[in-house]
């Protein structure tokens, strides 16, 4: 007999759908919410649109209406360690973080994937667009792009081991958008028409991260600095380098501005360093913690088509893991903009083959 | 329901009676009647009205009688919270300016707390009175922060989580030396051991339909002869100008209806839940050795019982246990669903974390011996699959 199946339900379209997917397939399910923070202890929206009481009594509904037990779970201090304080620390550190990638790993499919194991459920099922599946030569768990690219999060999901991949379903992976509103229509989930959540769910609306910042770790960790150019003249002044990430062009407050970017961030300094469009190319970068997914090691220079954030179309590479959990990634052609504390993630056509964290580029 | 191998699933064991008891039978009974029934105002003057009229002045003997005091003091109200705070805010809004400060338990109810700390934007002051290990709070101690100033004293008799019972006669009989009014926080111990003639020492009690096997959406607050209390609901004339509003007569008699099953066979239930207990306890420290439970050196309801596993969280044994087809609770629900650490373990110096793995059962009038057996044999398996997960 198959175990059971716990579901990660956010209250939204996908998830619900996904769990109704599964539920019509039969699978006993068991379904679960995650507050990672408390919308309730203080103003309105405190952070962004994540775990409004409104979404979880929206999953709570869905799991109703399909006859399987929900649970909203208190998360709060595993998010605060494993993704916000973190988030944080890049900031502060000028570097740009990636938090919805740290949230899979280790809050959705991994500590969640631990509770469920808690209560007999082997494996979590997530609304994600992406697509798991065996290889029958390695034996290992492969990850493919949703068949659906406009919805792909197959970026956001590349850290994680062999071990969760294993234990993970991803029901909506060969679905559209379009067919999945489809099916809340014709399950007559009252979510159908939910707005989409947003990538930085726990940032509110309109707010920038120097105040997020400022109301989680004080005032005093968000210093004002200088604007300079390459030669070191100072141009403006800024007030916190939690504000800017590599690349970013609006915003600046410097003349002539439209054909400026931030090409670096001191943290030591907080100096803020502005230069053109070819300032921002580099060649090369080299990545931390890499993890390869269709293989544990690769024997040599692995080719690939490598994404340096969530919106890069991606570029032919050469990627050298150096056996030190470290990595060089050698692009064909300068890339604009290879920016710290993101990730760099490597496809062969759909196929995701692994990647890292951008330490640094040349 | 039917399992996926074709058995048919066991009934589901419900313990959590501190939470909610499920509708006795005999107020299911008296419910059925009223639907059935003409169903007039109980203001009107025709026979629908008289009628309507008899039935809540029946159901208000029969809840005076659980309660100890005679009827007529008696004051229906949509709930035990509402009845906390008719007391409370009856006795302060109509305070002399000279008297500002309420003294209260540590461990009551968040109906006491939020009620009192309402009245801290007035400038009163709310006084928690500290509790020992087990939840008790000493009598002495108790009195001992009772001054010219003090407006109010409210003391729960029974805890809604440990079971633990109150000195409340003691501190009772001092407060009234003291000429302090004392609202006695009744809800959990109604229907589960004999109340006596509690007019002697509380000056309000307060009590709650749906936790004595009554429907929910009424509750109902005693006032000693002679005490005035300004009302909370203005509304009409209702209850004697205590609280406006047409009763909820359905569950006012339905209320009424279970008080009056609870008195019919206090004494031998409540020994029968006391074995019932007696035998979770002994055969827990059994299975798991290594078990806590909380307020065990206190005196405590006959139906309670508050322990943790150490190293299992309260909330995952909780939602197995769900899975597997059992009611429990961790504490205290929270409205989003998920689990704050109990303010009555923590005011008992537990620590967060010993706090978080708190787990209440609490058994009543449909609990049986197989529900206690089934409970015993499921438990140590739920305990031991999130051990394993954690490896």
């Amino acid at each position: 007999m198959k175990g059971t199946v716990a579901v990660a339900m956010s209250g939204g379209v996908d998830s619900s759908v996904a769990a109704a997917i599964l539920a019509e397939g039969g699978d006993r399910l068991v379904g679960f919410s995650m507050k990672l923070v408390d919308q309730l202890a203080g103003e309105e929206e405190r952070y962004g649109k994540c775990c409004s009481p409104d979404d979880f009594r929206d999953a709570r509904l869905v799991a109703g209406r399909f006859g399987f037990p929900h649970y909203t779970l208190d998360m709060e201090d595993e998010f605060r360690r494993f993704v916000l304080d973190p988030f944080l620390d890049d900031y502060a550190a000028g570097k740009t973080p990636s938090p919805c990638i740290r949230c899979n790993t280790f809050m959705k499919f991994g500590s969640l994937l631990g509770r469920a194991r808690a209560v007999g459920a082997d494996r979590v099922a997530t609304g994600h667009y992406a697509i798991l599946e065996p290889d029958p030569v390695s034996g290992r768990t492969l990850l493919r792009k949703a068949v659906d690219e406009t919805k792909d999060q197959s970026y956001f999901l590349f850290d994680l081991s062999e071990e969760q991949r294993r234990h993970i379903l991803f029901p909506l992976g060969r679905m559209t958008k379009k067919e999945v509103r489809q099916r809340a229509e014709e399950f007559g989930l009252a979510v159908a028409s939910k707005t989409e959540s947003m990538d930085l769910c726990f940032v509110a609306e309109g707010d920038d991260y120097r105040s997020l910042l400022a109301r989680e770790r004080g005032p005093e960790a968000v210093k004002p600095g200088e604007m300079v150019d390459r030669e070191g003249n100072v141009l403006a002044s800024h007030d916190g380098i939690g504000r800017f990430t590599v690349g970013q062009r609006k915003g600046l407050g410097v003349q002539g501005a439209d054909k400026l970017y931030v090409i670096g961030i001191d943290p030591g300094t907080d100096r803020v360093t502005i230069g053109t469009g070819d300032d921002l190319l580099s060649g090369s970068c080299v990545i931390d913690r890499v993890r390869w997914i269709p293989f544990e090691k690769p024997s040599g220079p692995v080719q690939g088509t490598v994404r340096i954030r969530s919106t890069h179309e991606g570029a032919p590479a050469t990627i050298t893991d150096h056996g030190d959990g470290s990595a060089t990634i050698r692009f064909d052609e300068p890339q604009r903009a290879i920016t710290p504390g993101q990730a760099a993630v490597a496809y062969d056509g759909d196929l995701v083959l692994g990647g890292g964290w951008v330490r640094n580029s040349s | 329901m039917i399992l996926d191998d074709g058995r048919e699933a066991p009934a589901r064991v419900y313990l959590d009676h501190n939470a909610t008891s499920p509708v006795r039978p005999e107020a299911a009974a008296a419910l059925a009647e009223w639907i059935d029934s003409p169903a007039g105002n109980p203001s009107s003057l025709h026979a629908e009205g008289r009628a309507a009229m008899e039935s809540m002045e029946h159901a208000r003997e029969q809840v005076a009688e659980l309660a100890g005091v005679p009827g007529g003091s008696l004051v229906f109200t949509s709930g035990g919270s509402e009845a906390i705070e008719a007391a409370i805010r009856g006795v302060c809004d109509r305070a002399p300016s000279g008297l500002r400060k309420i003294v209260v338990g540590a461990v009551e109810h968040s109906a006491v707390f939020g009620a009192a700390r309402a009245f801290t934007s007035r400038r009163f002051t709310v006084e928690e009175v500290p509790c020992d290990r087990d939840g008790r709070v000493d009598p002495d101690r108790f009195l001992a922060r009772l001054d010219r100033g003090t407006v109010l004293a409210v003391l729960q008799w029974a805890n809604n989580e440990t079971g633990v019972l109150q000195p409340v006669k003691e501190v009772g009989e001092g407060c009234r030396r003291a000429g302090v009014p004392f609202l006695v926080d009744a809800v959990q111990i109604a229907g589960k051991k004999p109340l006596g003639a509690a007019e002697s020492f509380a000056d309000f009690l307060a009590l709650s339909s749906h936790k004595i096997g009554g429907p929910p959406g009424a509750g109902a607050l005693t006032v000693r002869k002679g005490i005035m209390l300004a009302p909370l609901v203005h509304g009409g004339a209702q209850e004697k100008r205590r609280r406006g509003g047409t009763p909820p007569l359905p569950a006012v008699i339905g209320f009424g209806a279970a008080a009056n099953a609870c008195l019919d066979n206090l004494k031998t239930e409540s020994g029968r839940l006391l074995k019932l207990r007696a035998r979770i306890e002994t055969q827990l420290r059994e299975l798991l050795p290594e078990i806590r439970f909380h307020g065990q050196a206190a005196n405590r309801l006959p139906n309670t019982v508050n322990f943790a596993v150490p190293g299992i969280e309260g909330e995952m044994l909780a939602i197995g246990l769900d899975m597997a087809g059992f009611a429990v609770s961790t504490g205290s629900a929270c409205a989003s669903g998920a689990v704050e650490p109990s303010h009555v373990l923590q005011a008992m110096r537990l620590t967060e974390e010993e706090a978080r793995g708190a787990i209440r059962v609490s058994l009543g009038w449909n609990s049986t011996l197989e529900d206690v057996n089934r409970f015993l044999s499921v438990l140590p398996v739920q305990v031991n699959r999130i051990r394993e997960a954690r490896r």
